[in-house]
């Protein structure tokens, strides 16, 4: 049964924030050195066959048997729910999130997972490694998703990993960005808006070609035969280069062409407008200047 | 500011620096509850009409601010901030905005007092918030400005006040979502309101802001109603290992975006703004050009209209100019793209 394959899940940067900020707050509020973990629960949309994990709120939960057993406060849970849903209407329970080490299912989340069933269905589960070895290089999160499979003859709920994408609109894209690169002024001179402008794209211009450079170098040692031959990873490849290019802009009289062109026309124009606009005001400046100086001369030769 | 001196030991020095601070920033997660309550019974804030002079916001929060303000769309939201004081900070006294929730009230500048009929609402949910570890109180409110600018109106500087009067500390923000899409840059502006019959000290004109013609007046009249704070932003050290692990998968989105075309609308919007100002300013042109021509002898008077029509103008410029450069941003990084993909 692989119901994985269908299901598009996406996951919003504010949902890992809120995450973060939970398990930095509970952390600075015990003391040194006691585990820390952390319970939430997941919001967002449900369409189809599209997830969008686009919120998240704390959970109250009661851990017995030393910590390894947890009790959902479900009145709470509901309570809070509404609040929510009162707020923004569109969301609902999708799932929950915790906090561990290396990223895996706990033992005993299971329990957990059962009791998130009287909220929603088939609920999610979202694990954050809030201290990642170093040198990781992807996002320290699971995601798993419930799957009914038969044990000794009675169904029962599995977790089983499910795949998902970073997704995020632009306000969200931009605020993160902004905390990102935290300049330590919030509304920094006009100039740095050009610099992170430039920045961003810099960078991620870059992070491009760092990838590319690393599929070539990787062809490279296939030539070579320093490196195996991977099939799976040759096709890939293939599949990348064989979609390119995606627009082709080789013949000048295509609609990107046009719509480009329009783009940089229009942005001349308005530079034009103000260009105009400027001109007006500097003439403006120097009329008024000279009807002051004039009506004096005037008034002089009235008198004399 | 750049250290550009990039030796090795310099960097590996600065980073471990870099390093030391976020830690040290990490301790202001944690609430310390009598503090917190002692410093609030000194009022030092009574004797002080500007007494809070910073804001720091967390990444969370802002984060949280401008995904509630955009999913407003042009409806303003709003919504309230937890958080706490610091008189001690090395910048000053110090409002820290720990985290932020919405409020179920969709404004219009109609109404008096927006908070007022989420009143139940909002004890409710800061209530439950100190059961889960917020144990932070309300600190403030938030509220939305799409596509006109960060600034208090009439209403606004009116709720604040009654705010200031019964619940000190309070603090007020207002963001522009729209106008945060289209720069590319967050505007977020903090603000607090003096006391009734309180004359600022003239300090000469603050930093300058368009304001669409339609709210001019509403801005003119309560300007001097109210100082703005300085904003700063802060993070935990997982929120930076985090953001920076998120980096990765995010630059696709950074290249595949254009300012341009998502914010097509906002900007012809943006240009016919300036078009009808300008009308008007040519009509004030005409008028105080033929009034000094009939009353040649009142120049002085003509001088002084003259010098506010100059200012208008020139107030022109500068919008033309800001709108210029949000144009010229989008298209550049659309031509950095077209130069890096299609030559």
């Amino acid at each position: 049964m692989d119901s994985g394959a269908g299901l598009g899940i996406s996951l919003h940067p504010m949902v890992i924030m809120n995450v973060s900020e939970h398990f930095t707050r509970h952390r600075a509020q015990s003391p040194p050195g006691a585990p820390v973990r952390v319970f939430g629960v997941l919001l967002g949309t449900l369409s189809g066959r599209n997830v969008d994990i686009a919120n998240s709120f704390e959970l109250k939960v009661a851990s017995t048997d030393e910590g390894r057993t947890h009790v959902i406060d479900i009145e709470f849970l509901k309570v809070r729910l509404d609040e929510y849903k009162k707020v923004f209407p569109a969301f609902d329970a999708l799932g929950w999130y915790s906090t561990a080490a290396g990223q895996q299912a706990q033992d005993g989340d299971s329990h957990l997972h059962r009791q998130m069933c009287e909220i929603t269905e088939s609920p999610m589960y979202l694990v954050l490694d809030p201290l990642p070895p170093a040198g990781t290089q992807d996002l320290p999160i699971t995601l798993y998703e419930s799957e009914m499979a038969i044990v000794d003859d009675s169904p029962t709920m599995q977790l089983s990993r499910a795949a998902f994408k970073i997704d995020s609109v632009d306000s969200e894209r931009i605020s993160v960005d902004h905390v990102a690169h935290i300049s330590s002024a919030g509304g920094g001179p006009e100039s740095a808006a050009l610099v992170s402008h430039l920045g961003g794209q810099q960078s991620a211009i870059k992070m491009l070609s760092d990838r590319i450079s690393v599929v070539q170098a990787y062809l490279a040692g296939v030539q070579d035969g320093s490196i195996p031959l991977d099939h799976a990873a040759m096709r890939q490849v293939k599949a990348l280069c064989s979609s390119l290019p995606a627009v082709n802009t080789a013949n000048r009289s295509n609609n990107f062409h046009a719509d480009f062109m329009s783009d940089y026309n229009d942005t001349l124009l308005v530079a034009y407008l103000s260009t105009v606009t400027h001109g007006t005001s500097v003439a403006n400046d120097v009329i008024d200047k000279f009807q002051v100086g004039y009506d004096k001369l005037a008034r002089r030769r009235g008198i004399f | 500011m750049a250290a550009s001196g990039s030796g090795s030991a310099s960097m590996a020095q600065k980073r471990w620096e870099l390093e030391n601070r976020i830690e040290a920033i990490d301790s202001i997660y944690n609430y310390d509850a009598p503090q917190d309550a002692r410093w609030k019974a000194e009022k030092p804030w009574a004797t002080d009409p500007r007494y809070f002079k910073h804001v720091r916001v967390s990444a969370l929060a802002l984060i949280k601010m401008v995904m509630h303000a955009r999913s407003g769309g042009s409806l303003e939201v709003i919504g309230i901030m937890q958080g706490k004081m610091d008189p001690n900070d090395r910048r000053g006294p110090t409002l820290i905005v720990m985290d932020v929730f919405a409020l179920p009230v969709e404004g219009t500048e109609t109404r008096v007092n927006p908070m007022a009929d989420a009143y139940e609402y909002l004890v409710n949910f800061n209530e439950h918030s100190k059961a889960v570890g917020r144990h932070e109180n309300v600190i403030g409110w938030y509220h939305s400005h799409p596509g006109y600018g960060c600034w208090m109106s009439g209403i606004d500087c009116a709720t604040q006040m009654t705010n200031q009067r019964y619940t000190e500390p309070f603090l007020a923000i207002v963001v522009d979502p729209v106008r945060t899409c289209s720069t590319g840059k967050v505007e977020i502006g903090a603000f607090r309101t003096y006391p009734e019959g309180y004359k600022p000290p003239d300090e000469g004109p603050a930093d300058y802001q368009s304001i669409p013609l339609g709210k001019i007046e509403d801005f003119g009249v309560h300007q001097n109603s109210y100082y703005q704070l300085d904003v700063s932003f802060f993070k935990s050290s997982t929120d930076s290992q985090l953001l920076a692990l998120l980096w990765n998968k995010y630059w696709i989105s950074t290249l595949s975006s254009s300012t341009l075309v998502t914010n097509q609308h906002y900007l012809a919007s943006q240009v016919r703004d300036l078009a009808d100002k300008l009308e008007q300013a040519e009509g004030q042109l005409v008028n105080a050009n033929r009034s000094g021509l009939y009353m040649g002898g009142a120049a002085s008077g003509k001088i002084s209209a003259a010098k506010s029509e100059e200012s208008q103008l020139s107030k022109l410029c500068r919008d033309s100019s800001k709108l210029t450069r949000d144009h010229v941003h989008g298209l550049m990084s659309q031509i950095i793209k077209n130069t890096a993909f299609n030559s």
